[in-house]
């Protein structure tokens, strides 16, 4: 039976390779937009490492203050006056590393020996407890580490699990961007949203990178009235004596970000489901014709006795087939991403895409070849022979 | 057109013509060394078992297919090539085809249908009109012209394509089993159609049957068996 | 002979109802979604006001300033000549960079060498990107803002709805006068004209409107405010330092003068005489025409000349392969429909067309069915650009509908229709007669 589709199949080698070829230009279409979604959306359920609630923040533009080293006295007074407010429990300082910010700072370093990559945000004492920052060992930064020998770091478990495995390393010193001592552990900070990558992030104190200040993060009482950003809006304004601030609601940011990743993916995969709809529609348009043009070789088939089910059979085998070997083709090139490593992210990413796009390719095969089919098997051996 | 000496012209002169269809292992023989000479003005029928070749005759007469040997002459023109623009020309302009199963396109209503060799011939849209409406009213159709092939009968879609082939004037009319598919009376019509055409305007007509009846009614048989000539 | 083709073309489609249904759905989706990307296109990188001069200006956005050290390599070649080892030593004398930093640039920095440009025949410095909150009946409203100075409204071609622009004495007089976009006049005052001679609170002052323009769709001049630059904290900039908020952007009187602009602001940048060479020495500017600057914020190449390359090559390769999947489909479905028209291509034939009349034949009739579903998919495409705009889908931006797009549009769809009727068309064409007329 194999045999003798493949025969056919070779037969109309023309026809058949633009088919094989649209299939497998399908076949790349799906695996390259669903290896998109998955990287976007796999890491949704994660926790992000810090509450979204009642947080605001204040972002102050450092570009357009002429006068930076006066700044920084500016927002350790701005926190004083800020603590002062009857709405605020605590305010933190970061540099613009701050939540949903877009901006990313990273490092490289191989003085450790082996080449630790992490992302650093700068941060104060205050600012674990203002975003509600998970510590699962050690502690967040305080007032002693100003005056410690060891420039202080707390990082993410990701980091310890990435370059330390099964050590514990609290209170331990590395050398990251000079002699740096662990003596925290926290959950994580993906701060750029849920979409975002696993990846090792690193605090450094902040006191001690003053020029770095820029964000102030402000933990509110449940129920604050949405006026008093105006209030807050004037105490700003008048401490350092510009407009170029924003506050924003940190749960107004995160909804942007998801707002901007979700976008793009909705536009792609609508897209997607055009192009696979419309390619499925002139498959079926194809089955249905070649099958009018193959009347008379059905009717001589039911003649010598072929059932209907074999008719039908062979009509599904036989596009199956071409569909196998073009998704054959598109496995061989698109396995080469994830064993060659082109691109440098997990490789589950790309078999789970390529698991899937073939089997909505089949999905999409089998159900545009089985009605002609059917129509086919239905043809009745007399009228298929006479049309002749 | 009769000669100063009187001798008819040669309107198709073949001589030694063979056409031989190979594939990878066998050789088949359609055509044996025919050589036939049909005058200006005259009916011939070709007559002949199935398989006999006489469609392959018909389609090298009418340049469809070309010879694997052997010469032809049609109107005093040697031709040498095929598949050519030239060709095409010749076609449009001196041959005029009617086949067994019509072949009118089923998209286009009658006459458009006729009007079809007067598009290749960059002829204008009113005297492609009246042409085509002059060779439906020679076969009695010219009410139907705005209908479409599919609401005729067998016999009025033959005189449809009858009407297409002689719309352009042709010196010479191929007909390959006019009446193949038509019923005798339809079949009668159809050859009454072609008689008639062949006495008043002396076109040179080649028809390809195996109605013995309706070859009777032609000027000259020619019977083929095998791809040989056997009269 | 066209008349024809139109009719039996018109009569195949009627006649064969579904397929034409599956070749137009495909059709006026995948032009629907082109035409989408023109009009993103032509509404960003067309010469529409208030950028009808964009080929003619050149963009500083900013500077690179680094601190170089120089590095010398030894490097020692051996070899073996006339059995004695002979030794070559090279030494190559780099530099190697120490510090890096890139911002925009300082107004007084600006204002100090790039006034007397002498191939540019107008400039401005500007801002972009900045913004802040103001407050309406306690609602929070974050604003856009461009700060500029008068010379702004000469390089800008805006289209003044109400008021004018400020003028020369507005900015010495530092008055607080501001001219306003559409949008902003709609968000703040809830009426979209009769704003000029309003007042708007800001943090600092009240600011009364002097103008009203039209929105302005390209990103590079949007803003809901453009303020006078003399009202910006820090004007005119501190002496003696190269980074700030501002942009300089330099207009040539033609599109050839545009490289000797380029060229000029390279010179100045290679012979900085620099405030403190021991901390900053070197200065690298890229100035980018506005085609440069778009792909600039997209892909990033060595120089603004790759990164266009680069970007529109990425651009068209994607809409290219997006095209590719529907028209392969319209070649294969029409390709295995070639067997219906057999009997008629050999009739054809036989009296007398030749090839290349068929081949013309089927691209007309596919023309035909392309334009059909051009039609369609130029309904939905305006259909989608009025929901773009109605901000129904994302806040983001303004397409246009104007007569490039419609040109554009048309000259996508003859193409479409070629391309994909080409390969079905010719394969048509070589069908033998007596193969044809079997039957």
């Amino acid at each position: 039976m194999i045999q003798h589709i493949i025969k056919l199949i070779w037969k109309k080698k023309g026809s058949n390779s633009l088919i094989m070829l649209e299939i497998f230009l399908s076949f790349l279409v799906l695996f390259a937009v669903l290896s998109l979604v998955f990287y976007q959306t796999d890491r949704m359920n994660a926790p992000l490492g810090f509450d979204i609630e009642n947080k605001w923040l204040i972002q102050i533009d450092r570009k357009y203050k002429t006068d930076s080293t006066n700044l920084d006295g500016i927002f350790v007074d701005l926190k004083r006056e800020l603590m002062a407010t009857k709405y605020i429990k605590s305010v933190g300082i970061c540099n613009a590393m701050s939540p949903f910010s877009g901006s990313t700072m990273e490092t490289v370093d191989d003085a450790q020996g082996f080449p630790i990559t992490t992302r650093l945000v700068y941060a104060d004492e205050d600012f674990a407890k203002s975003l509600n920052l998970k510590i699962t060992e050690g502690r967040w930064f305080n007032e002693e580490d100003k005056s410690a020998i060891y420039d202080p770091m707390v990082v993410n478990k990701y980091f310890i699990e990435t370059y330390f495995p099964n050590q514990n390393m609290m209170d331990s010193t590395i050398d990251l961007n000079g002699q740096k001592k662990i003596i925290g552990v926290m959950e994580d900070y993906r701060y750029t949203g849920i979409y975002e990558q696993f990846q090792a992030t690193t605090f450094f104190f902040l006191p001690k990178r003053k020029p770095q200040m820029a964000v102030l993060s402000l933990d509110l009482i449940e129920g604050t009235p949405l006026s008093f950003e105006i209030e807050l809006n004037e105490l700003v304004k008048s401490l350092i004596k510009s407009t170029n601030f924003t506050i924003s609601n940190v749960s107004n940011l995160r909804d942007n970000t998801h707002k901007m990743t979700w976008l793009p993916i909705v536009i792609i995969s609508s897209i997607c489901f055009f192009l696979c709809f419309n390619v499925a529609l002139g498959l079926f348009g194809v089955l249905w014709s070649n099958i009018q043009k193959r009347k008379s070789e059905i009717g001589l088939r039911r003649a010598i006795g072929a059932h209907t089910t074999d008719i039908a059979k062979q009509f599904i085998v036989e596009i199956l087939m071409v569909a196998a070997f073009a998704v054959v083709i598109g496995l061989f090139f698109t396995i080469q991403i994830p064993i060659l490593k082109i691109i440098p992210i997990d490789s589950m990413i790309f078999f789970r895409a390529m698991f899937f796009a073939v089997l909505i390719i089949f999905a999409i095969v089998s159900l545009c070849a089985l009605y002609p089919s059917n129509q086919a098997a239905r043809i009745h051996p007399a009228t298929a022979l006479h049309e002749d | 057109m009769p000669t100063a000496n009187g001798l008819k012209k040669n309107m198709i002169q073949i001589n030694n013509l063979s056409k031989v269809y190979r594939t990878k292992t066998i050789e088949t023989t359609a055509l044996n060394n025919i050589n036939l000479h049909v005058e200006k003005g005259e009916f011939l029928s070709i007559m002949g078992p199935s398989g006999c070749g006489k469609s392959t005759l018909l389609n090298i007469i009418g340049l469809l297919d070309e010879p694997t040997s052997g010469e032809i002459k049609i109107d005093g023109n040697g031709i040498k090539t095929y598949n050519s623009k030239a060709t095409a020309k010749f076609r449009n302009q001196r041959l005029g085809f009617i086949f067994q199963s019509f072949h009118l396109i089923p998209d286009l209503n009658i006459l458009d249908n006729v009007e079809l060799p007067l598009i290749y011939r960059n002829i204008g849209r009113k005297e492609r009109k009246r042409l085509s409406e002059a060779a439906l009213e020679s076969v009695g159709l010219k009410n139907r012209m705005n209908h479409y092939p599919a609401q005729l009968s067998g016999g009025q879609k033959q005189r449809v394509a009858i009407a297409r082939a002689i719309v352009g004037k042709p010196n010479i009319i191929l007909a390959d089993e006019p009446t193949g598919n038509l019923d005798s009376a339809m079949g009668n019509e159809v050859m009454d159609i072609l008689i008639d055409l062949n006495k008043t305007s002396k076109t040179t007509i080649v028809m390809v049957t195996h109605d013995a009846n309706m070859a009777k009614r032609t000027d000259r048989l020619m019977r083929l068996y095998d791809g040989t000539q056997i009269q | 002979m066209i008349f024809n083709y139109l009719k039996l073309s018109i009569s195949v489609l009627k006649r064969r109802k579904f397929f034409t249904f599956i070749s137009l759905f495909g059709i006026s989706f995948t032009l629907a979604i082109l035409m989408l990307v023109i009009s993103l296109l032509e509404t960003e990188l067309g010469k529409n006001a208030p950028l009808s001069d964009r080929e003619n200006l050149v963009f500083v956005d900013h500077l690179i300033v680094q601190k170089m050290k120089p590095d010398t390599t030894q490097l020692v070649d051996s070899s073996l000549v006339a059995g004695i080892m002979k030794y070559d030593t090279t030494y190559t004398y780099e530099e190697k960079e120490v510090n890096t930093h890139v911002s925009s640039s300082n107004l007084w920095f600006l204002k100090e060498h790039f006034t007397k440009l002498p191939s540019a025949s107008n400039y401005t410095f500007c801002t972009t990107g900045a913004s802040t909150n103001i407050f309406v009946n306690d609602k929070k409203l974050n604003l856009d803002l461009v700060y500029a100075d008068h010379r702004y409204w000469e390089i800008f071609d805006f289209t003044f709805l109400e008021g004018r622009p400020f003028d020369e004495n507005i900015l010495k007089s530092e008055e607080s006068a501001v001219v306003i976009s559409q949008k902003m006049a709609m968000k703040y005052f809830g009426q979209k004209n009769n704003v000029v001679g309003k007042e708007i609170k800001f943090p600092d002052a009240n600011y009364k409107v002097i103008g009203l323009v039209k929105d302005p769709s390209q990103i590079i001049v949007y803003a809901d405010v453009y303020l006078p630059n003399t009202k910006k904290i820090g004007f005119p900039g501190k002496p003696n330092k190269y980074f700030g908020s501002y942009w300089g952007i330099f207009k040539a009187d033609s599109k050839n003068k545009v490289k000797n602009i380029k060229s000029e602001i390279h010179s100045i940048a290679n012979n900085m005489t620099f405030y403190d060479p021991a901390e900053l020495n070197k200065m690298t500017i890229h100035p980018k025409t506005d085609k440069e600057l778009y792909a600039h914020l997209v892909v990033s190449g060595k120089t603004p000349e790759q990164s266009k390359k680069l970007f529109f090559g990425i651009l068209f390769s994607l809409l290219a392969l997006f095209a590719l999947l529907p028209t392969l489909n319209l070649v294969n479905l029409n390709v295995t429909r070639i067997m219906e028209r057999a009997s008629e291509i050999g009739v054809r034939k036989a009296f007398g067309a030749n090839r290349s009349h068929i081949v013309y034949q089927f691209i007309f009739e596919n023309i035909v069915l392309t334009i059909l579903g051009g039609m369609i998919g130029f309904i939905i495409a305006l259909i989608l650009i009025k929901l773009i705009n109605d901000g129904q889908v994302q806040d983001l931006i303004t397409l246009k509908v104007n007569f490039n797009f419609f040109i554009y549009s048309i000259l996508l769809i003859l193409f479409f229709g070629i391309l994909s009727g080409f390969l079905p068309a010719l394969k048509m064409s070589k069908l033998h007669i007596v193969n044809a007329l079997k039957k």
